[in-house]
């Protein structure tokens, strides 16, 4: 049990949140990184769906607690509030939907605005195993991505290509701020925590589960 | 107070019981005066049970209330310890939660909670009291073995065989199947009651039947993409029920696939959650995954085709998801307000049956022996899986006290959805019968229901209203009546305003376009009169001017009095009338006439007079 325990704790805990449009892949993309499996025939997600993995990143354990938002217009109001405190936010097109990739800069727009001007943002271009019904480059995304300053990656939630490295390198990135002093991880609104702290003050469920997705 | 901050309960039953004998001295002691007490039979278990958790409540709230819990406890037996409890949480404005808790404790074995009252069943009823009466003797040593009464499995067995399916389903929702060997027979009973008319379910005796069809469909050729749907189940399958040491053995993997893949084949589409059921259901086939897989194929099949066929809307229709979670967000803020807005205010309505009840409880975390447990009340239900929204809510409350303390929202959520995992299934289904007993008892006023759309002010506001409208209609004074008459007034008289408002101004509406026809009508009717009597007077004066002109030598010669002197006379002043009273003085004097200058006064008089009587008949003929 005490090493069961041992297995649980972490080091950082950080606070990521997937938005995109509806039919994006975004339930999909999380299930897939939570279960390391493809949800099939999955429905549009009501409100919000969460999900936690404790991943290793350079050298430390980094509890990821995911909030999936639903990308609905009608829930707009709902989700909304999930930006604040994320230190990390996932925008997630399909490739052969290019109203979704159109659609990217207003959901920037939502996640600077709404989270923190410093949170990490990633760009995803979920689908890319579909490639004869590619409607968006990847040259043009990747260069959309570096006009504004994010990163980009293209995934596949159902075969996981890409999808596990979509999680560490928004990681990462969050990990050097932290080390290079930009952000703190000991303030709530940053959307990270220090694993001593959670563990102590919050025990029970933080600390317990290292996958707690079933969506 | 928080659910778990009560004393907590080791298993079902024990810890009332257990506290019945701390109480049991206070209330003997109290009891003790009580000479009537005495005369009474003793206690059978169940009221004893309810008399211990009365003892531990009464003393909880300091009342002198102890001296009777014995005619209570006889008193609210059975059933009735629901209206106890319901009573006592108005009386003491209990928190609903807290309700819940006591009524979990002291449901007993004959406490029948899943149909309403006075609408049981009477095969129902009597199998319950057959638990704890005597069997007949048979003589000899049969009849010292019948001394004691049958046991549940043996009564769940004869129900069985008899097809009623009312006292099987009563026997097995509170405590669940006794036996693990008893269990396939009794969930083919239940799944297949819709279909099977002689309500015996799938027997045992069938199943060579059962295997042969069973067969029969697997053996027939895969169509279409096939490859691409087994690699997809057989993932599916590997995933599920992780860390179940059961669904991790090859052969039931093995046998998992072949049933979605046939069920798959069958319904031409894979349906998600087919492969947790699966698992769910070759483990209560195989006796508690002690007998053969291979052999359960068939019976598991057979249960999964049904049950399938019935509930896969609700496992995977995104309108009956969102519904369902509307339903058990609704129920939880009848029995926790405030977790129920906890959960509100961070978006998390749906979260608690979108993932604790997710294809019928078969993903939530809770272990295979405990969900199998779940199932046999799910199963004997005769509301059917109407009893999930009370298990959801269950859940909650099991752990409110965790869940209120949380104060980031992932924690909530991480905290939400690790209950199954710690869950005490008995507990769980105790809290669950004891919502649903609350629910299905028509004509309680307990727990208070929240308007729609209301906040914690306005909850507060409409419980107490709830409170006093249902303590005014036990009333049978005249108060009574005349409050409910003048709330009903109240009620209905925004709108009894609003009629009247428009049928006043209907009203003054239409007496307007009276009025105005009714005066046009008087000011053509007095247009009318006016010229008639214009044109009456012209006449009337060019006949006396006539008159006057043929008459007027006559009377210069005979003195004869004029027409207008012979007209009735006004009363006059003198001082109007000069020249008659003018007359009278030159008539008394004699001889005036020739003062006037040859006009006689007669003559003077009469024009007059004339003017007089013109001047009235146009007055009269305006008037």
């Amino acid at each position: 049990m005490a090493s069961e325990k041992e297995k649980d704790q972490y080091d950082y805990l950080f606070k990521f949140i997937i938005i995109g449009d509806a039919g994006a892949g975004k339930s999909c993309l999380l299930h897939q990184f939570i279960e390391n499996r493809y949800k099939k025939g999955s429905s549009h997600t009501i409100g919000v769906e969460f999900g936690s993995k404790i991943i290793h990143v350079g050298g430390r354990n980094i509890k990821l607690q995911i909030w999936d938002t639903a990308g609905q217009e009608r829930y707009r109001s709902v989700t909304r509030s999930y930006y604040r405190g994320a230190a990390g936010a996932l925008i997630v097109y399909d490739i052969t939907n290019r109203d979704s990739y159109n659609h990217l800069v207003n959901w920037l727009q939502d996640a600077r605005t709404l989270a923190r001007a410093d949170t990490s943002i990633i760009t995803v271009g979920n689908k890319c195993d579909m490639k004869d019904k590619r409607a968006v480059t990847f040259l043009e995304a990747s260069r959309c991505a570096q006009e504004n300053d994010i990163l980009f990656l293209e995934t596949s939630a159902l075969t996981g290509e890409g999808v596990e490295d979509v999680f560490i390198k928004v990681a990462r990135v969050i990990l050097n701020k932290i080390e290079d002093g930009l952000i703190d991880p000991n303030t709530m609104v940053s959307g990270t925590h220090t694993g001593s702290q959670r563990i102590g003050s919050d025990s029970g469920g933080e600390a317990m589960s290292s996958k707690t997705c079933s969506c | 107070q928080t659910y778990e901050n009560l004393e907590p309960r080791t298993s079902s039953g024990t810890a009332v019981a257990g506290a019945g004998a701390e109480g049991a001295s206070a209330a003997a002691a109290a009891g003790a005066a009580d000479g009537a007490a005495a005369e009474e039979p003793p206690l059978t278990p169940e009221e004893e049970r309810v008399r211990s958790a009365l003892v531990r409540f009464y003393k909880s709230r300091s009342t002198d209330k102890l001296g009777n819990v014995d005619r209570i406890a006889r008193r609210y037996r059975g059933d009735n310890v629901v209206d106890l409890w319901a009573a006592l949480g108005i009386k003491y404005s209990l928190p609903p939660p807290t309700a819940v808790m006591w009524l979990s404790r002291t449901l007993g074995v004959q406490s029948v909670v899943q149909w309403p009252k006075g609408a049981v069943p009477q095969s129902a009823r009597q199998a319950l009291q057959r638990l704890e009466a005597p069997e007949a003797p048979s003589g000899g040593e049969a009849a010292a073995a019948g001394s004691s009464p049958p046991t549940r499995a043996a009564l769940l067995r004869a129900a069985l065989e008899e097809g009623d399916l009312d006292a099987a389903g009563a026997l097995a929702f509170r405590e669940g199947c006794p036996e693990d060997g008893l269990r396939p027979w009794l969930w083919r009973a239940f799944i297949g009651r819709e279909s099977s008319s002689s309500g015996k379910g799938a027997r045992d005796d069938e199943a060579p039947k059962r295997r042969a069809a069973y067969a029969e469909l697997r053996a027939q050729a895969p169509e279409g993409d096939a490859g691409r749907l087994r690699a997809e189940i057989e993932a599916d399958a590997r995933a599920v029920w992780r860390g179940e040491q059961f669904s991790g053995r090859p052969e039931v993997v093995d046998a998992v696939v072949a049933l979605a893949m046939t069920q798959a084949q069958q319904c031409e589409r894979y349906v998600r959650g087919t492969c947790e059921i699966a698992v769910l259901l070759l483990f209560a086939m195989s006796g508690g995954g002690t007998g053969s897989v291979a052999d359960a194929q068939a019976d598991a099949f057979w249960c999964l085709s049904r049950l399938l066929s019935e509930v896969q809307d609700s496992i995977s229709d995104d309108s009956t998801l969102a519904e369902q979670a509307r339903r058990a967000h609704e129920l939880l803020r009848v029995y926790d307000p405030p977790l129920a807005d906890l959960l509100s205010s961070h978006g998390l309505n749906a979260l608690p049956t979108l993932r604790l009840g997710a294809v019928l409880f078969t993903r939530c975390g809770l272990t295979l022996v405990a969900c199998v447990r779940l199932w046999d009340t799910l199963l004997a239900d005769p509301a059917r899986f109407a009893f999930c929204d009370c298990a959801v809510v269950a859940m909650l409350l099991l752990r409110r006290g965790d869940l209120l303390q949380r104060s980031s929202i992932s924690g909530l959520a991480e905290m939400l959805l690790e209950i199954p995992s710690k869950a005490d299934v008995g507990a769980l289904v105790d809290t669950a019968c004891a919502i649903c007993a609350f629910e299905r008892r028509k004509g309680l006023d307990y727990p208070p229901r929240p308007l729609e759309e209301a906040d914690s002010g306005a909850y507060a506001a409409a419980a107490l209203d709830q409170a006093m409208s249902a303590a005014q209609t036990r009333l049978t004074s005249i108060w009574g009546k005349v409050r409910a008459a003048g709330a009903e007034a109240a009620a209905q008289a925004p709108a009894w305003a609003q009629q009247a408002r428009a049928t006043a101004k209907e009203v003054a509406a239409s007496a307007a376009v009276v009025a105005a026809s009714a005066a046009d009508q008087a000011a053509a009717a007095a247009s009318a009169g006016i010229d008639q009597a214009a044109a009456a007077a012209s006449a009337a004066i060019e006949a006396y001017e006539r008159t006057h002109k043929e008459r007027a030598p006559r009377a210069s010669r005979s003195r004869a009095p004029s027409p207008a002197r012979r007209a009735p006379r006004r009363p006059r002043s003198r001082k109007g009338h000069r020249h008659c009273s003018w007359r009278r003085r030159s008539e008394r004097q004699g001889g005036g006439a020739k003062r006037h200058g040859g006009r006689s006064g007669r003559a003077l008089g009469c024009r007059r007079g004339v003017r007089s009587s013109r001047a009235d008949l146009v007055q009269d003929a305006c008037f």
